[in-house]
């Protein structure tokens, strides 16, 4: 029984305190919130005449009468009991709202991402193979500002271009045409159900309606995984190992191989960061293309002071990350077990 | 809106490639014209930054250069006197960013695998950086300006508070590295303090990644004012300031008006490639 | 776990224990998939059915589907419900189909009609025989209980926008049998603000059979249930799916009591960008666009596939509350000064591209019977009077002051560029803060700014609700700040008089209002155009006094 303990303790250690750390973590959100400005019961009234008595009873009916710490109290114990609460504004439930635009906003970055790794790949080895090429100075110069350009200002001129005077692409109103009906729901996420009612005229206007959204997404973060890419694959190439192959007398293609594995670590690392940006900040692109998600979500919540919105949507993204947080410790120290926590770090 | 890269970089001991001359101050000098445009630009432009001049919306020509907005304020003019005021808001965040960052590093570098309240305290700072990074900077952005209003002081503050925690992790990353190197063992016999210790061997050798990525953080900063502007949480209109130039051009350039976004647009972009410049001739990094 | 919710409420389902051996065979069924014949909802082209169709785009305006549960985008909640009368339709002086409210007739709706007691103070209304979404009958238990729950729900902004003419429901609504009811209110000179109240959103009947059913001891009158349930009410549309954020499918009633609508289903889309929603209707994706900017309805209004609508006497102003309790707009003389130091004509060409219009500096209506504009100051952009004024009051060296805009409203912004600009010269030096939506929304309630600039209009247009819509004294409305006794007795005074549209009370509407601008609480800056596109394929535009569209009077003219 304690060999099972000392053999398996550190992660479930770890996995214990991770509740404990949501509930920190959910104090914290408590008050970041407190800290938005505007009053819910001046949104929700839309200014109409309102006596001092009629005011206090709206914000009665909102939880925000009564103590601080009566309120945080009152948060975690629905925190705890998986409690998101309603909108303020709407009136519907956050939870169910983080259920639909969680997996279509995770669709969206999924494309965006597959795409950008294929390019990053792809341009990545054309820049350390062939550096005099033209289009490898090109694509080295647009890679080292990488995020100079806005993905707004990008966004804005891919409409304008192949919407208003190309028309290439449908308007830029949805992730697919206004007048198709939605897929029934299976597992969420669009694309996906789509292909399950196997609803090809839907899949077809998703397609359609999803190349330039993606594409702007691409453009826009792609150069930060090219950057990185070239730089390692710049020093995998340098490295002993790949003169200890050639001189060993291994086929390029041998040589090629190896030199990505060994480039590759870093790269999936930064994927890892812009994939979690995605999901959470591409506020802008979700705008311009009208695919509502939910970094579109958590900046209605703040402009409107919706704070029980703004509160459901901290906590899901805290406790995602949370979750991934873990995964990916648990995951490194199983690589490499002189990281696991109890094991005598020299100097410690 | 970006976000900062966690470069895992070649160790330190790298040699620094020299250069020409002639091919260093070709790096600089698109940074020394920006920085020119800063000091000079508000006191050259043609028609007042800040005041309707003429009418809304006309197209580029003799009058206007870069035409005018839909306020109906002189575009050319707003876009240089920009420049001193995004610089600004660039390098303090910068500074702040770097600064803070090191430090916060250091410490919880230094003292994460203690045992006792100091280390408890340090890997719980260590987890909270990697919280704040887990959440969207814009929305993080939103609800500290919306809460200390939209100022140069307060934005390089919630910049600052967005950006330093990666800059944190990657100067931790370095002291974990630097901790366990001999010659912090042979200072220590020979009677250095822990603070000396720090400041003359530990601050020198693992700072570098921050100061390297610094480049990048003053791309991000302008990057993301442009994008709270965007969200409507920019500097107190009509404040010159690129980031809220584009935002509020943006939704006239889908139907044809492109000139009131575009060139702030350019200058941000041409702005952050030479600021990168300066990162490279300084940290050597291609 | 959906928030496509279907109307009913119940969500659509998913188990999670299929979900991974779904996930297993999804990578060999992609190809097939792809291939395979499609046997999908969509599969026959359009999938909104037979009828004529339409796609409205509008920003988020976050819709809400009980106005007793707060004040949101109200357009959609609006079709699905009806009033007991309605103000009807005339054509615009415009042209193209577009038609506008005429605003000063009460005519039958869900009521079959109506009486006015002897002394004007009892209508009787006799209710027709409206079916509901449900499938229920109206009934005078219905009207009852809907005002019952209007003004017993914290969230309702109705007792307040009711008051003075309904205060009290119990005391005031009688039952008389299952077809017919009576208000009875204080005076009679309130009667035309009823009517026009009972003909806006306030006056919506729910159908009580199907919401008691939903009442638990928490939500005693099924608000909560309401605002997720929107098919509640006699309206001629119902809702047959909702995505909040995203979409809203609405289907014409063929059992509506006015007859089926013309167009059977209305797709509304949300759109954020204003630009992407004006090129929508340009390119024919949509045909009908909302909150569209100025300068696009300008530049699109000479295209002849959209119809930018221009009706007589919009509703809409775009106005300058001055802060009166604080410096330095406590001052009368200096919010007087700040009349004559703001560009009116400028605003209207630049920010509006004259789709706005400034009739005089008054904020009623001027085609209300009895109406005279007699003896206004006359506010125009004149800095010198503005100068002199300023020095009179003791401010020879000028003023400064703090003007919020919301982030919301662009057109705003760029009138308050233009006031800071001109005023300048006025010896005003004003620093613009934009402010997100909610905080702008919290310091119009508490009073806190020294001045603000916003949009908006009052929706039931008779002369004293629009005198004291933005005055009303304690109100969070109340803009400026501004209680005046002289003002609240003029006011008083018009109250009095029996019929509010009579020659007598429009001189002491003029005299109120007369108080009202010479202390200049308020600075009305001009009458804004609706801000929408219209497709020129479609007819029956109708400007209405709440400014949200009713769907039931549109057609397309295309098929």
């Amino acid at each position: 029984m304690s060999a099972l303990w000392s053999r398996n303790g550190w992660w479930v250690r770890r996995l214990a305190i991770l509740p404990v750390h949501l509930l920190l973590f959910a104090v914290v959100v408590f008050f970041l919130v407190k800290l938005i400005p505007g009053d819910p019961v001046a949104v929700l009234s839309g200014g109409q005449r309102m006596t001092p008595e009629q005011y206090e009873a709206a914000r009665a009916s909102l939880g925000l009468t009564g103590t601080v710490f009566g309120q945080l109290g009152a948060f975690l114990v629905n925190t705890v009991t998986l409690d998101l609460g309603n909108s303020v504004l709407t009136g519907t439930s956050v939870l169910a709202e983080m259920g639909s635009r969680l997996p279509e906003t995770v669709e969206l970055a999924v494309m965006a991402m597959v795409v950008s790794s294929l390019v990053a790949v792809g341009l990545g080895f054309l820049v350390v193979l062939r550096p005099r090429n033209l289009v490898s100075r090109a694509v080295a110069s647009y890679s080292r500002a990488a995020g100079a350009v806005p993905d707004f200002c990008l966004g804005v001129a891919g409409i304008f271009v192949f919407y208003s005077v190309l028309h290439w692409a449908p308007a830029p109103i949805g992730r697919y045409d206004t007048l198709l009906n939605p897929p029934p729901r299976t597992t969420g996420f669009p694309f996906l159900d789509a292909l399950f009612s196997s609803d090809t005229a839907l899949m077809g206007s998703m397609l359609a309606h999803l190349w330039l959204p993606v594409g702007v997404l691409v453009v826009a973060y792609a150069p930060m995984l090219v950057k990185l890419f070239i730089r390692s694959l710049d020093q995998a190439k340098n490295a002993q190992a790949t003169k200890f192959r050639i001189a060993s007398g291994a086929s390029r293609r041998m040589v090629m191989v190896s030199i990505a594995r060994r480039a590759l670590p870093a790269t999936v690392a930064m994927f890892g960061t812009i994939f979690g940006f995605m999901v959470g900040g591409a506020v802008v692109v979700e705008q311009l293309f009208a695919i509502p998600g939910m970094g579109e979500y958590a900046v209605q919540a703040v402009t409107r002071s919706d704070f029980v919105s703004l509160r459901g949507f901290l906590l899901i993204v805290g406790a995602l990350s949370l979750l991934v947080f873990f995964l990916v410790d648990v995951v490194t120290m199983l690589l490499d077990p002189r990281r696991r926590p109890g094991v005598a770090v020299a100097g410690g | 809106m970006t976000l900062t890269v966690d470069i895992p970089s070649a160790p330190p001991s790298r040699p620094r490639r020299t250069r020409r001359p002639g091919v260093a101050s070709v790096t600089l000098v698109p940074a020394a014209i920006v920085l020119l445009l800063a000091v000079i630009g508000p006191l050259v432009v043609p028609y007042s930054p800040v005041d309707v001049v003429d009418r809304p919306d006309l197209l580029p020509g003799a009058a206007h250069w870069f035409g005018t907005d839909s306020a109906g304020m002189d575009v050319f003019s707003r876009t240089l006197a920009a420049t001193r005021n995004n610089l600004l808001i660039g390098l303090i965040t910068t500074v702040a960013a770097t600064a803070v960052g090191i430090l916060v590093g250091l410490l919880v570098g230094m003292n994460e695998s203690r045992r006792g309240p100091l280390g408890f305290v340090a890997r719980g700072v260590s987890r909270a950086l990697d919280l704040v990074q887990a959440l969207p900077a814009i929305v993080i952005g939103l609800v500290l300006i919306a809460f200390f209003g939209a100022t140069i002081p307060s934005l390089t503050l919630a910049l600052s508070v967005i950006l330093f925690p990666n800059q944190a992790r990657l100067v931790r990353t370095e002291v974990l590295r630097v901790r366990g190197e001999a010659y912090l063992d042979a200072a220590r016999i020979s009677g250095d303090s822990e603070t000396t210790l720090i400041r003359k061997h530990v601050l020198p050798n693992s700072s570098w990644p921050a100061l390297e990525n610094a480049s990048l953080v003053f791309g991000s900063a302008i990057v993301l004012t442009a994008g709270l502007g965007f969200l409507g949480v920019g500097l107190h209109p009509p404040t010159p300031e690129w980031g809220s130039m584009i935002a509020i051009g943006a939704p006239g350039a889908a139907s044809g008006r492109w000139w009131s976004a575009l060139f702030p647009a350019v200058a941000l972009a041409l702005t952050v490639f030479a600021v990168s410049g300066v990162g490279r001739r300084l940290f050597g990094d291609d | 776990m959906s928030a496509a919710r279907s109307p009913d409420g119940s969500s659509p389902r998913w188990g999670a224990a299929g979900r991974r051996s779904r996930f297993a065979v999804v990578a060999a069924a992609v190809l097939a998939l792809t291939v395979a014949c499609s046997t999908s909802a969509n599969s026959g082209g359009t999938g909104g059915g037979g009828g004529s169709t339409m796609t409205i785009v509008t920003p988020d305006t976050s819709i809400v589907w009980a106005i007793d549960n707060g004040f949101g985008g109200y357009e959609q909640g609006k079709n699905v419900q009806a009033t007991m009368l309605r103000k009807p339709f005339v054509d615009s002086k415009q042209g193209r189909g577009v038609q506008q409210q005429d605003v000063y007739s009460y005519t039958p709706y869900l009521a079959k009609g109506y009486d006015v007691s002897a002394d004007g103070l009892t209508y009787t209304f006799h209710l027709s025989d409206a079916k509901s979404q449900a499938g229920n009958t109206l009934t005078a238990d219905d009207v009852l209980w809907s005002f019952e729950r209007k003004f017993n729900t914290a969230t309702s902004v109705i007792p307040g926008v009711m008051a003075p003419s309904l205060t009290d429901p119990k005391s005031q609504i009688r039952k008389i049998d299952d077809k017919t009811v009576t208000f009875t209110l204080p005076n009679a000179g309130l009667g035309t603000t009823f009517l026009a109240l009972m003909s806006d959103l306030c006056g919506q009947i729910y159908d009580s059979t199907l919401l008691k059913q939903h009442v638990s001891a928490d939500d005693p009158y099924a608000v909560k249930w309401s605002s997720q349930n929107p098919n509640f009410g006699f309206g001629p549309y119902s809702v047959t799916a909702y995505q909040p954020g995203v979409s809203v499918t609405m289907t014409g009633r063929d059992d509506f009591v006015l007859g089926a609508p013309k167009i059977k289903t209305i797709n509304v889309r949300i759109v954020a960008d204003p630009g992407t929603r004006a090129n929508a209707v340009k390119n024919g994706d949509a045909q009908l666009a909302e909150s569209v900017t100025p300068a696009d309805s300008s530049s699109l209004a000479q295209d002849s596939k959209v119809i930018a609508p221009q009706v007589d006497n919009p509703n809409t102003y775009i106005m300058m509350p001055l802060v009166t309790n604080k410096a330095p707009f406590d001052n009368v003389a200096v919010r007087q000064a700040m009349a004559y130091a703001t560009p009116y004509s400028q605003i209207v060409d630049n920010v509006y591209r004259g789709l706005a219009k400034r009739t005089g500096p008054g904020f009623l209506l001027n085609d209300a019977p009895g109406y005279s504009s007699a003896g206004f100051p006359n506010y125009t952009y004149d800095p010198d009077k503005a100068k002199a004024l300023l020095a009179q009051a003791g401010f020879p060296n000028g003023v400064s002051f703090t003007l919020a805009v919301s982030a919301a409203d662009p057109d705003t912004r760029e009138a308050a560029i233009q006031i800071q600009t001109a005023a300048k010269a006025a010896g005003f030096t004003v620093t613009i803060d934009e402010q997100p939506a909610a905080e702008f929304a919290q310091q119009r309630v508490n009073h806190t700014s020294e001045a603000f600039i916003l949009r908006d209009y009052a929706i039931t247009l008779t002369p004293p609700y629009e005198l004291l819509v933005y005055t009303a004294p304690k109100s969070s409305n109340n803009f400026a700040d501004w209680e005046y006794k002289p003002f609240y007795d003029a006011l008083a005074a018009g109250n009095a008089l029996p019929d509010a549209l009579s020659p007598q009370a429009g001189a002491a509407w003029n005299a109120a209002e007369k108080i009202y601008l010479d202390q200049s609480p308020i600075v009305f800056i001009a009458q804004v155009q609706p801000n929408v596109l219209v497709s020129s394929t479609i007819g029956g535009y109708a400007w209405t006094s709440d400014n949200w569209i009713d769907y039931f009077n549109l057609s397309r003219t295309d098929t």
